[in-house]
């Protein structure tokens, strides 16, 4: 069963003397339960506006969105306990402390009060619990937003961009508790970032987003492997050789270490008889897939 | 079990309670704890004054005050026998009324009277009281969307309309509170005023349902009041405009309503704050009309009752209310 599930998803934001803004079009998106999914896409791709539609604070125009197969918004007092949430930027009383705040959701929601030290412990911020939020730092403020969508132990945990404002220490930890909530076992967690190394790094699936719609989507390793570069990493026992001979047929050759990156090679078989008939015999042949990076910019080179 | 059930989590321990949580929230709010406090310092120092500046006469200054009001109203009571203009057909007890002067007002420092003076000050707290549970709706109103905790509440609590609902009923559960303090302190304080520098006596029978009324409606006042500053900040998402909406309607458009537009006063804050506070309302004038056969207007006086001052207020704040929940369940919240 789908945590998420989103068919035919569509919204235009309408603002008094502003022209229409159409921010999802048309937008399906499929979450399965277990492990971390990215969510990327550029700026204005409709990220933050899917996030807002699925947690009611948007109201979709058409399609359908379901979290944990019931509808939402209609249903989402039934399934929001076990949704933790950090959109954006946190948001607290900033006269309270980080501790009194959690504190109030904690009442809000139900749960232990206990709970409040864990989080706070986790998110490594349980020494400044007192201070009051206005004199946190936007890293602190985050980890205070992470902790109050733990507060839940949610079975889904819904973060937009969450290594804003960390520092690289704090983005390091960031990423391992993701990645340790994402194998849990319990929880799925949905990431939403324009950071591609942190989707590499840390998700299992992606969801790539570009002018509101869902451009690609799947196993991150998939997704890579969908989208080859057409370069070879090749490896002769000759190396020198082997270059001057690729070289003279027409293929430019760059050095990867012990190893050469034979680019524009869209038929290896072609290149390895090629090399056989003139004698170099190949200790091995791997193509090159394509980073994130190359997969967002080629997917969403299109967009706005 | 059903496959939902076991897959909740286990931190959700028992029911949450927004209401409970918002109590503490607004509790914990040092602005709402400095407004209170100020009440409180308000309350105490009208009561002190109240205390100073009142004495119960002794035997020889009320006979110097009745000695000054008997040579007063003689003093009246001869130039009105000389006087050629007076009505000849007033009869002698008619003259000795319209001449009788009140011997209270020689005494250098006047009595606390309990049955005037508790009231009379129990009717200006409950205003006073009133526009500071305005203020304490407002800016919680608007410190709500300034720190964008409302929408951020939403992830614990989706239901729009409870959460608006749940913030109001506690201002008005603190305004009831507030209410309730202040006029029980003022009753103290006026008790005690008397019973050392005053007049108990002399109160009317139902002095004391009279008084009770009043604090009811006086409550009414300040509760409508909270929620009203409430729902406004929640339409208008900001305190500081919340606020001079509220100044420049005060100042502005019921002056200029009572100037040109008289018959729409009875529908007015001001007149209808009067009406709910005073005993028995008030009288409003909205204009003059010609009735056949008789060359000179009449005014048009509209009665504005208790009763009346107090629905028209409070339709006029649930329409504020209602116009909140529907704005906010369908606002995009971005």
């Amino acid at each position: 069963m789908p945590v998420i599930e989103v068919r035919g998803a569509a919204k235009t934001y309408r603002r008094w003397r502003k022209p229409a803004e159409k921010a999802i079009d048309g937008l399906d998106l499929v979450v399965e339960g277990g492990g971390v999914h990215g969510f990327l896409g550029p700026n204005g791709s409709g990220k933050t506006t899917t996030i807002r539609m699925l947690l009611g604070m948007v109201r979709a125009e058409a399609g359908e969105l379901r979290i944990f197969d019931r509808p939402v918004p209609s249903a989402l007092p039934d399934v929001i306990g076990d949704i933790g949430a950090l959109v954006e930027t946190p948001l607290f009383f900033p006269t309270f402390s980080g501790r009194r705040n959690l504190e109030l959701l904690a009442v809000t929601a139900g749960v232990d009060g206990a709970r409040v030290d864990e989080v706070l412990s986790t998110v490594g911020l349980l020494d400044r619990s007192s201070d009051n939020v206005k004199a946190y730092s936007l890293g602190m403020k985050q980890r205070l937003g992470i902790a109050a969508a733990l507060l839940k132990r949610p079975q889904l945990l819904i973060l937009d961009e969450p290594s804003n404002g960390l520092d690289p220490a704090g983005m390091v930890e960031m990423r391992e508790l993701i990645r340790g909530l994402g194998a849990d076992g319990r929880t799925t967690v949905f990431l939403s970032s324009h950071l591609l190394g942190e989707v590499e790094q840390v998700c299992d699936h992606v969801t790539i987003l570009a002018r509101g719609r869902c451009v690609v989507s799947g196993r991150v390793d998939e997704v890579l492997a969908s989208r080859q570069t057409g370069d070879l990493r090749i490896r002769l026992p000759d190396p020198e050789a082997g270059r001057v001979v690729l070289e003279q047929a027409g293929f430019t050759v760059t050095s990867m270490g012990d190893a050469w990156r034979v680019h524009g090679a869209d038929d290896p078989s072609a290149l390895t008889r090629m090399l056989a008939e003139r004698g170099h015999f190949l200790s091995e042949l791997a193509p090159i897939a394509a980073d994130l990076e190359t997969v967002f910019l080629d997917l969403t080179k299109d967009a706005p | 079990m059903s496959s939902r059930e076991v897959m909740r989590g286990e931190a959700v321990t028992g029911r949450g309670s927004l209401l409970r949580a918002e109590i503490l929230r607004l509790r914990s709010r040092r602005f709402v704890r400095l407004l209170l406090l100020l009440g409180l310092v308000g309350i105490i120092a009208v009561g002190v004054g109240e205390f100073v500046s009142h004495a119960r006469p002794d035997a020889e200054a009320v006979a110097l005050a009745k000695a000054q009001a008997a040579t007063q109203t003689q003093s009246c009571l001869d130039a009105t026998k000389n006087d050629t203009n007076r009505d000849p057909n007033a009869t002698p007890d008619q003259l000795a009324q319209m001449c009788q002067v009140d011997y209270q007002y020689f005494f250098a420092m006047t009595p606390f009277v309990l049955a005037d003076d508790l009231p009379g000050v129990a009717s200006a707290l409950a205003a006073g009281v009133a526009a500071l549970l305005f203020l304490v709706g407002t800016t919680s109103g608007g410190a709500d969307w300034a720190a964008k905790t409302m929408p951020a509440l939403l992830f614990w609590e989706p239901r729009r309309a409870k959460v608006l609902l749940t913030k109001l009923a506690v201002v008005a559960g603190l305004a009831v509170a507030a209410a309730a303090v202040t006029q029980l302190l003022w009753t103290a304080t006026a008790l005690a005023t008397a019973s050392l520098r005053g007049i108990s006596d002399g109160k009317p029978p139902d002095f004391w349902s009279q008084l009770l009324w009043l604090n009811l409606r006086g409550a009414l006042l300040v509760v409508l009041a909270g929620a009203g500053g409430y729902a406004l900040a929640s339409l208008i998402r900001n305190t500081g405009a919340a606020l001079g909406i509220a100044f420049v309607y005060l100042v502005v458009i019921e002056n200029l309503v009572r100037g040109f537009l008289r018959p729409l006063s009875p529908y007015l804050l001001a007149e209808n704050v009067a009406g709910l506070l005073r005993n028995n309302g008030i009288d409003v004038y909205t204009g003059q009309r010609f009735v056949p056969g008789d060359p000179n207007p009449q005014d048009i006086i509209i009665h504005l009752s208790n009763l009346r001052a107090g629905l028209t207020l409070t339709v006029g704040v649930i329409v504020f209310v209602l116009l909140a929940t529907a704005l906010f369940r369908r606002r995009d919240l971005t």
